[in-house]
């Protein structure tokens, strides 16, 4: 896949998760897609070429967020950053790790969301529907993420293939 | 002198602290615009509305030619009389009590007209941490940052950001949303803020207060933002500490922010509006 066509596929997921979710009541809280393609451009894609992909979707996320700027932009930084260090440490090479590397990142994403509100001096309530929402997403990222990311590398490698083989 | 290792994790911790020195600067000049920020509106936003644009025509394809084509119509219209219906019968509720407090006094008062702009939502914050929407009309259409945003039920929330043609509102439930409120029927004043669990909390009444529940609140007008006597809730729940000389009332909005298709922004705030 070329990087425009990378590119083109962040702006698909920003749409998808920002409007048609909304649009769509059942699908509130559904996947984490933009995680899943973090974990996928950490694991998957060249270090360089990640950290621009993860640079456009977090400038992109901060732009029709109402949170701090640059608070998403860590997150995706941090996440690429942090993860292949991780695996090596852990000895997480196995594809069927995914649900763990998924399950941290979207720990680690509501932990820099927190920290954003403490920032802006918001009053924190935690209540249960917080966590309800968050443990709705998590499963279901946990459920469906891992098939999201080896399709998107499916799909990479079906597109290397027909490359080479021009 | 000092290993790769140890230079891997000096480079780590630098790029920690900066990431966090950037944040906080963030997060201190977080009411700025920024040309970065209406760049990447500017990418999104234009996206979002097509996508939405196409959602509402196949939805309304469905409702309308494919089931009960002649029931949906009517419904649909007897709905828009009903937010017009509300919005009005609380006007009258407004002038009512104000008739009682100022029957001696011998001048015709109307309220001005508000001069509003409908827009379109196309997208909402992804976090359940930030209550934010983004509409479809921006600077070129006339909105700037602190109008006012309401739907015929009440009030939404406030412009927070403005590109050329797509704006930010953050709602009344979101954290950093405080607006000044009053109950209808007691004149009880307080600040309404948001709370995560879409909800508000009418902080600073006093415990002398007499509050009901099921009581509505309104905006009491005195921040210069919201006119007043707009709707925003009602009392669900009253929360009397032992001590302290406030007491915390719990506010359930009467706008369901999961469902708004389409707002109002006011163009014209409470301080030009006048009355004669």
């Amino acid at each position: 896949m070329n990087p425009m066509a990378r590119i083109g596929l962040i702006l698909f997921l920003v749409i998808f998760q920002t409007t048609i979710y909304y649009a769509i009541p059942a699908l509130n809280h559904f996947v984490d897609l933009l995680i899943t393609f973090a974990i996928y451009a950490g694991l998957f894609l060249p270090f360089l070429e990640s950290i621009v992909l993860i640079l456009v979707l977090g400038a992109l996320m901060d732009s029709i967020t109402g949170g701090l700027f640059g608070l998403y932009l860590s997150i995706y930084f941090w996440i690429i950053v942090g993860l292949r260090p991780f695996v090596t440490l852990l000895n997480l090479k196995n594809t069927h790790t995914l649900w763990l590397l998924l399950g941290i990142a979207i720990g680690f994403k509501n932990l820099m969301l927190f920290i954003g509100t403490v920032a802006l001096k918001q009053e924190i309530v935690f209540s249960s529907e917080s966590f309800r929402a968050m443990a709705y997403q998590l499963f279901w990222t946990l459920a469906l993420g891992p098939f999201l990311i080896r399709l998107l590398n499916a799909m990479d490698s079906h597109f290397k293939v027909n490359a080479q083989s021009k | 002198m000092f290993s790769k290792k140890m230079m891997v994790i000096a480079g780590v911790f630098g790029f920690v602290v900066v990431n966090i020195i950037a944040l906080f600067i963030s997060a201190r000049y977080v009411s700025s615009s920024s040309a970065s920020r209406h760049m990447g509106m500017g990418i999104v936003s234009p996206l979002q509305k097509a996508v939405t644009v196409s959602i509402h025509s196949l939805r309304s394809m469905w409702t309308h030619y494919f089931f009960l084509v002649s029931t949906e119509k009517e419904n649909d219209n007897l709905k828009k009389m009903l937010g017009k219906t509300i919005y009005d019968v609380n006007q009258c509720k407004e002038a009512e009590l104000s008739n009682d407090r100022f029957r001696k006094l011998l001048d015709f008062k109307s309220a001005s007209k508000l001069h509003s702009l409908s827009a379109g939502v196309i997208g909402k914050d992804p976090s359940q941490w930030y209550k934010t929407l983004v509409i479809d009309k921006g600077v070129s259409e006339g909105i700037t940052k602190g109008l006012p945003v309401l739907v015929p039920e009440g009030i939404v929330g406030q412009v927070i950001d403005a590109s050329d043609h797509y704006a930010k509102v953050l709602l009344i439930i979101d954290s950093n949303s405080a607006v000044d409120a009053l109950v209808q029927q007691t004149r009880a004043h307080g600040i309404i803020k948001g709370n995560s669990e879409g909800r508000c909390l009418l902080n600073y009444v006093s415990r002398k207060e007499i509050v009901n529940i099921g009581d509505a609140v309104v905006s009491s007008g005195l921040d210069g933002v919201f006119a007043k006597g707009l709707l925003i809730g009602k009392v669900t729940d009253i929360i009397r500490n032992k001590s302290g000389i406030f007491q915390d009332i719990e506010v359930s909005p009467f706008v369901d922010f999961d469902k708004i298709e389409e707002v109002l922004v006011v163009l014209s705030p409470p301080s030009q509006s006048r009355y004669r």
